[in-house]
């Protein structure tokens, strides 16, 4: 029993230890390719830019007529 | 016969036997020493197991988002042991059913070789039967976990004889990004967080058995078992934003690529803690592209006049000037102490207030003032720069920070030039860091704080401590001060150097350009290489971050001013934060459609009523039947669901109806529909009303 028990971690640490592993690599992968850098070069095709301009906040004026 | 000499030659003759056996004794010795003693010495190691060292993991650097920095990846060697059982029995069937294959699979994997290359290591590797032969080095978790599915290799390790020795090496996702801040850590050479935090970081390395083979290599009994396990390393949390860096260091790189700068550094540090929330450092390699190569923006260097926020906090908090007094500037250049002060921008001014002498940067005015007031107790200016904490590191966790130099008098550099070129930013060293946080004090209404980048220790997720803000000095000086400083600061934006720069900008800034010629070695000033630099905050009435730009020219650079070279990288980092950060922008005012009150919609009865109720719309019901078609609008009475006619021989309205019921409709009145759009139908081809004719075309926007 104790045995297969101590079996059993190993097998999960060692399968624990890769998953992290292919996690790092894709999550630093995955970062790389988002960073701003990467999209800007990656949508230039696309003819996409980064805005220049701020973004506006709407805001709605109260209307005093609605729906009954 | 005489007996003495019959005794005589029987001694020389022992003698001489004697000689002989020594000297084979010492000869054979020689020659196992020497000769034979690689093979022996080998054949003793490969006889013996230790105990060897095994890397604990490296801890990962986490940024305040919580993405990766910097991590531990493995790396692998891959070995082959070609003496295993299996690849000999059977005549070597095992080896030679698979050599083909996996030196193809090898090939198309690493591209270095082509596959017959790799056939012919293996044949030759095989062939001299090695134990511990180096097939990859440094091959990555990705190539390794599909070596493992590669013929032969896919067997295990003691059939294929395929042994993989695991590294552990910093992997940096974001390449480049904040390099140098988040630092190497190679053995002998760590820098930034790496080295700062190395003790939090490295963990406790475990031990393992190995049996070593000739060359004193070890190699593991078994894989995956452990004497002691290693313990790994902390991971820590960094104060820096992958945003802000991002932006940092693309503004910084573009203008430096622009002006072929030699170096350049960005901090934008956070104005209520004084967390480093970017720090970016950039060097131009020999190759012309620019690269993290050295921290310099804990590097102290000439200031220039950014360093004039420190002379006025001096001479505003001893009431020496007010902001309204008048200072003659002499048009821009002044003799002092038997060599001339200038004004780097022409101006051709006078007589201003030391207000707007702040504003237009004037070197004259401050050498002047300064002269004036401090040239007779040159402690009493020191003490207020001590006070500002410039004479001293700022203390920031991380190592390699130059120690800021200002001279006192008594110094043997110490001269009568030295109090007037120290008030604009001459004639004494300290880092753009220490320059920003000086910045960050006043605001932070006079706070300063010491400036951090790492907030927090955590291990598997879970927070170990957490690293407070910590004020330096609670009040570098009185409020009546501060609020002059920073009215001087916002002036430069508004009617100072700095004025073309940030015309039109929806927000605030508060901040000082800098021009600073700077002495090239032996060359003296003679190269006219200027660092330019911009120091400020944003927004100004409601400071958030505290950026300083410094940028070292070229020589004979064409645009080197302060406000044209590091201004412009300070504008874009603090337009892209200011926008990223939506809940400041501007309210712009859109005068509302009112969209609801028009409205038509039209639909099978009792679908409509079911939208209605669903959306708690007040409607009437005054139609007749449960099952025919209705509009809904918002005339002549709104909420009044009425019926609508549809028949099938005259054009019924399809105004407010859905797509799919349209289709339904006309379909059904053997029309051919043709819609453009989305939404609900907005005109019509055919008008209510017209006859229909089966097989018809009609044309239906939809809006």
């Amino acid at each position: 029993m104790a045995d297969r028990a101590i079996r059993n971690i190993n097998t999960t640490t060692k399968q624990l230890k890769e998953l992290q592993f292919e996690y790092k690599t894709i999550k630093g992968e995955v970062m790389f390719k988002s960073e701003e850098n990467q999209i800007i070069k990656a949508t230039e095709p696309l003819g996409l830019k980064v805005a220049k301009e701020l973004p506006q906040r709407l805001q709605v004026e109260k209307t005093t007529t609605t729906s009954k | 016969m005489d007996i003495k000499k019959d005794i005589l030659w029987r001694v020389y003759l022992s003698f001489v036997f004697v000689v002989i056996v020594a000297a084979a004794i010492i000869g054979k010795g020689f020659y196992i020493q020497q000769v034979q003693g690689k093979y022996w010495r080998s054949m003793s190691d490969s006889l013996h197991q230790r105990i060897a060292d095994i890397d604990s993991e490296r801890g990962t650097i986490y940024s305040e988002d919580g993405q990766m920095l910097s991590t531990s990846v493995p790396q692998f060697d891959i070995y082959m042991d070609f003496r295993v059982e299996p690849l000999h029995v059977n005549n070597g069937y095992l080896f030679r059913e698979h050599i083909d294959s996996l030196s193809y699979y090898m090939a198309d994997l690493f591209k270095d070789q082509s596959a017959d290359d790799y056939k012919s290591i293996f044949a030759q590797a095989y062939k001299n039967n090695e134990g511990y032969f180096l097939l990859k080095k440094k091959i990555s978790f990705r190539e390794y976990q599909k070596i493992q599915n590669f013929p032969l290799f896919k067997l295990g390790r003691y059939k294929s004889g395929m042994i993989a020795v695991e590294k552990s090496i910093r992997l940096n996702p974001y390449k480049s990004l904040a390099y140098r801040t988040i630092g190497l850590a190679r053995d002998n050479n760590k820098v930034g967080l790496e080295y700062s935090y190395d003790s939090v970081l490295r963990g406790i390395n475990g031990k393992q058995l190995v049996r070593t083979i000739a060359g004193g290599v070890g190699v593991p009994l078994d894989a995956d078992t452990y004497e002691i396990e290693p313990e790994n390393g902390k991971d820590i949390v960094s104060t820096i934003d992958v945003f802000i860096q991002e932006v940092a260091e693309n503004a910084l790189q573009k203008m430096m690529v622009k002006n072929e700068a030699e170096y350049g550094t960005a901090i934008v540090l956070e104005v209520k803690t004084g967390k480093v929330k970017a720090i970016a450092n950039l060097g131009r390699g020999k190759d012309g592209n620019y690269y993290e190569n050295y921290n310099y923006a804990i590097s102290p260097s000439e200031p220039g006049s950014t360093f004039k926020l420190a002379t006025m906090l001096a001479l505003l908090e001893d009431k020496k000037v007010g902001l309204n007094n008048m200072v003659n500037i002499s048009g821009g250049t002044w003799k002092v102490a038997g060599q001339t002060v200038y004004d780097s921008e022409n101006h051709g001014s006078s007589d201003v207030t030391v207000q707007h002498a702040f504003e237009l940067s004037s070197n004259v005015a401050m050498a002047k003032m300064a002269v004036q007031h401090y040239s007779g107790n040159p402690m009493q200016f020191i003490n207020h720069l001590k006070n500002m904490g410039m004479d001293n590191v700022t203390g920031i966790d991380l190592s390699g920070e130059g120690r800021p130099l200002i001279y006192k008098p008594g110094h043997k550099l110490w001269g009568p030039s030295t109090i007037p070129w120290m008030a604009f930013g001459y004639n004494l060293l300290v880092s753009p860091l220490q320059t920003a946080n000086l910045y960050n004090a006043v605001a932070n209404n006079g706070k300063m704080m010491k400036p951090y980048l790492v907030s927090a220790i955590k291990e598997e997720g879970v927070l170990l401590r957490e690293i407070q803000p910590k004020v330096v000095n609670e009040k570098i000086c009185s409020d009546q001060t501060l609020a002059a400083l920073k009215a001087c600061l916002e002036g430069v934006c508004l009617h100072g150097t700095a004025t073309t720069l940030f015309k039109g900008t929806p927000y605030k800034v508060a901040g000082k350009t800098g021009t600073a010629l700077i002495a090239n070695g032996k060359k003296g000033y003679d190269d006219k290489i200027y660092q330019s630099s911009f120091a400020g905050y944003f927004p100004a009435d409601n400071p958030q971050y505290t950026c300083i730009v410094v940028i070292k020219n070229k020589p004979h650079a064409a645009v080197f001013y302060g406000a044209a070279v590091a201004g412009p990288v300070f504008k874009e980092i603090a337009d892209r934060l200011y926008s990223a950060s939506v809940k400041q922008a501007p309210i712009a005012k859109v005068a509302s459609k009112p969209d609801s009150n028009v409205y038509v919609y039209k639909g099978y009865k009792q679908d409509v009523a079911r939208v209605a109720k669903k959306l708690k719309l007040p409607f009437v019901d005054s139609s007749l039947f449960v099952d025919e078609w209705a509009t809904i609008s918002h005339a002549p009475a709104a909420g009044l669901l009425k019926s609508s006619k549809v028949d099938t021989k005259s054009m019924p309205s399809l105004i407010g109806l859905g797509y799919k019921d349209l289709i339904y409709i006309c379909e059904s009145a053997g029309l051919k529909v043709n819609a453009q759009g989305r939404g609900k139908v907005a005109a019509q081809s055919i008008e209510a009303g017209a006859p229909i004719v089966k097989g018809q075309q009609i044309q239906i926007t939809l809006n």
